[in-house]
């Protein structure tokens, strides 16, 4: 057994207390993209209509609500993998706390992933994090493809739904999944 | 580039990092600049144990008899050589490292490591429990900031395989022998290219469990370079049985053993274990016999300050001169605890208090309050 290492949110709170309200402002938006990491095998991958669209993606599923523009300025790989009321349910201290995590591990080289875990006494859930070694932008969007090498650059799209505004690389997925 | 996957848990009340090392260090300046590693470190020139047992000649036997000397008569000499430690080299001898990994691997063809008492010959296939056959396998390395500050930074080598199934456990990836990186010669290299290397003070074999790894380590010690000068921290669940604790006499600096449980039957329902107070208990007697520095780590669990805090702490009073004790609190359920209504909470600040207060009460050395004498001190 190795011992673990706790940090209390009171000084903390103190010393960062303005950075809350922004940092809550920033998850609501999170909460519209909801990533949840699944297996590959089996996964449909398909388009639904604009304003309440999901893209079943290689590494999960992207919920986009109706604010799409503000929803992709999340890290590309803070993987959220929870409940649809996991964000509700959560203190302004843990999500100022979330928020802060999720940017420093990026910027750091992590990926995340998020589980909501319920101890049977207490109403506010504990959050689970895995942080592990960052795959690369270009990685994780690969995962779906079988040639990789069909994929733009990284550098031709900022972002996720950059990519699949393109219908072209929505069909390299969808042949992928019919085993073409 | 972070190399490994690091929990985290985001609590009511704050945020729990689980194995802190080098590649978390960004982070957790970040969120609390004022951090600093706590160490205490030994003295410059330290010289580990094992170094000196590679170097100490056992003189009542030739190298070329090692291997057809009977077992009874082998331990007879190795108890002889521990206590003298001859210092007069010996091309001819065998050393005490040589006469130990000789012990061990008889050991494995019938192995009474743990207190399972398999009996297996692991040369020919795994412990039913352990999983493991005569090597070892590590599934992580990196160095820790936040162990206690007497071995901090520690490099920890996180082997595979182990004896119990704790329903807590937050390694319970380690529950699998096989995989990982072979503990053997090569391991040097590997060490000293973790992050953190440079800075650390202590390399700490743990697990998972790594008494059972024990043949496999002894040979890397073996072959580990001549300068390498930090004390080995040997971080068990304290399921051994006496042989292990002679195998490593004179081998380990620190002792950082768990005392879990003194309830048999909490024993059996969260770990899954038979017999472990009365292991664990025995365990404690035989390193405090050593010249070896020793730390009992007692994670507090919810709701078992009666039936197990209570009682492990007035059993470890007799030792209070010789031993020091590291209360883990910030227990967070994981892995089978999640499903398991009993364990399934976070321990309560009155929990916490009762558990410190009986510390004052026995007069037991508390490690995090400890003064800087922990290496100076024989004890």
């Amino acid at each position: 057994m190795t011992r673990a290492i706790s940090f209390s949110f009171i000084g903390w709170l103190i010393a960062k207390i303005g950075e809350i309200g922004e940092a809550t402002r920033r998850w609501e938006k999170i909460q519209k993209v909801r990533v949840e990491a699944k297996a590959l095998e089996g996964i449909e991958f398909r388009a639904l209509p604009k304003g309440n669209e999901t893209l079943q993606l290689p590494f999960g599923n992207l919920f986009f609500g109706p604010e799409i523009e503000d929803t992709m300025k999340i890290p590309a790989n803070l993987l959220l993998k929870g409940s649809e009321e996991f964000g509700k349910e959560l203190s302004s201290e843990q999500m100022a706390f979330l928020d802060l995590i999720g940017r420093e591990a990026e910027m750091v080289g992590f990926d995340i992933e998020l589980k909501k875990l319920i101890f049977h006494d207490q109403r506010e859930p504990v959050i689970h994090m895995l942080l592990k070694p960052a795959k690369t932008f270009h990685e994780l969007i690969g995962q779906g493809f079988e040639d990789q090498k069909a994929l733009p650059p990284v550098s031709e799209f900022k972002t996720l739904f950059d990519l699949f505004q393109d219908e072209s690389n929505l069909v390299a997925i969808k042949s992928r999944d019919r085993g073409n | 580039m972070p190399q490994r996957e690091i929990k985290v848990y985001l609590t009511p009340h704050g945020v729990t990092f689980v194995d802190p090392g080098f590649d978390c260090l960004p982070l957790i300046k970040r969120i609390h600049p004022e951090f600093e590693i706590r160490s205490d470190p030994p003295p410059p020139g330290y010289v580990p144990s094992f170094q000196k047992a590679r170097k100490t000649p056992v003189p009542e036997i030739a190298k070329k008899d090692l291997q057809r000397i009977r077992s009874a008569e082998l331990w007879d000499i190795h108890g002889k050589a521990v206590r003298s430690l001859s210092s007069v080299p010996d091309q001819n001898c065998p050393t005490l490292l040589d006469l130990k990994i000789e012990l061990a691997r008889r050991e494995l063809e019938n192995c009474r490591l743990c207190a399972w008492n398999c009996s297996t010959n692991r040369f020919v296939k795994p412990g039913p429990h352990c999983g493991l056959r005569e090597d070892a396998n590590i599934g992580s390395i990196f160095c820790h900031v936040a162990e206690e500050p007497q071995i901090t930074p520690s490099v920890v080598v996180k082997l595979n395989g182990c004896t119990l199934r704790c329903r807590h456990c937050q390694a319970s990836e380690n529950f699998v022998a096989s995989g990982g990186i072979k503990f053997d010669a090569g391991f040097w290299d590997k060490v000293a290219k973790v992050e953190g290397y440079d800075l650390s003070e202590t390399i700490q074999l743990v697990g998972g469990n790594p008494d059972e790894s024990v043949y496999a380590i002894l040979l890397a010690l073996s072959s580990a370079p001549d300068d390498f000068d930090k004390p080995i921290v040997w971080n068990n669940n304290g399921y051994a049985n006496e042989v292990l604790y002679k195998l490593l006499d004179r081998i380990v600096d620190v002792w950082l053993t768990d005392f879990k449980y003194w309830s048999e039957k909490c024993g059996e329902r969260i770990s899954e274990v038979n017999n472990y107070p009365e292991t664990a208990r025995r365990g404690i007697e035989a390193i405090v016999s050593q010249q070896t520095k020793v730390i009992v780590r007692h994670l507090i669990l919810p709701g078992h300050f009666e039936c197990c805090s209570e009682k492990v702490l007035e059993f470890l009073e007799q030792f209070k001169q010789k031993i020091r004790i590291s209360i883990i609190d910030n227990y967070i359920p994981d892995w089978k605890a999640l499903n398991d209504p009993k364990i399934n909470r976070m321990v309560s600040e009155e929990e916490i208090s009762k558990v410190k207060e009986l510390l004052k009460v026995y007069e037991l050395r508390d490690i995090s309050e400890s003064s800087s004498d922990f290496w100076e001190k024989t004890e």
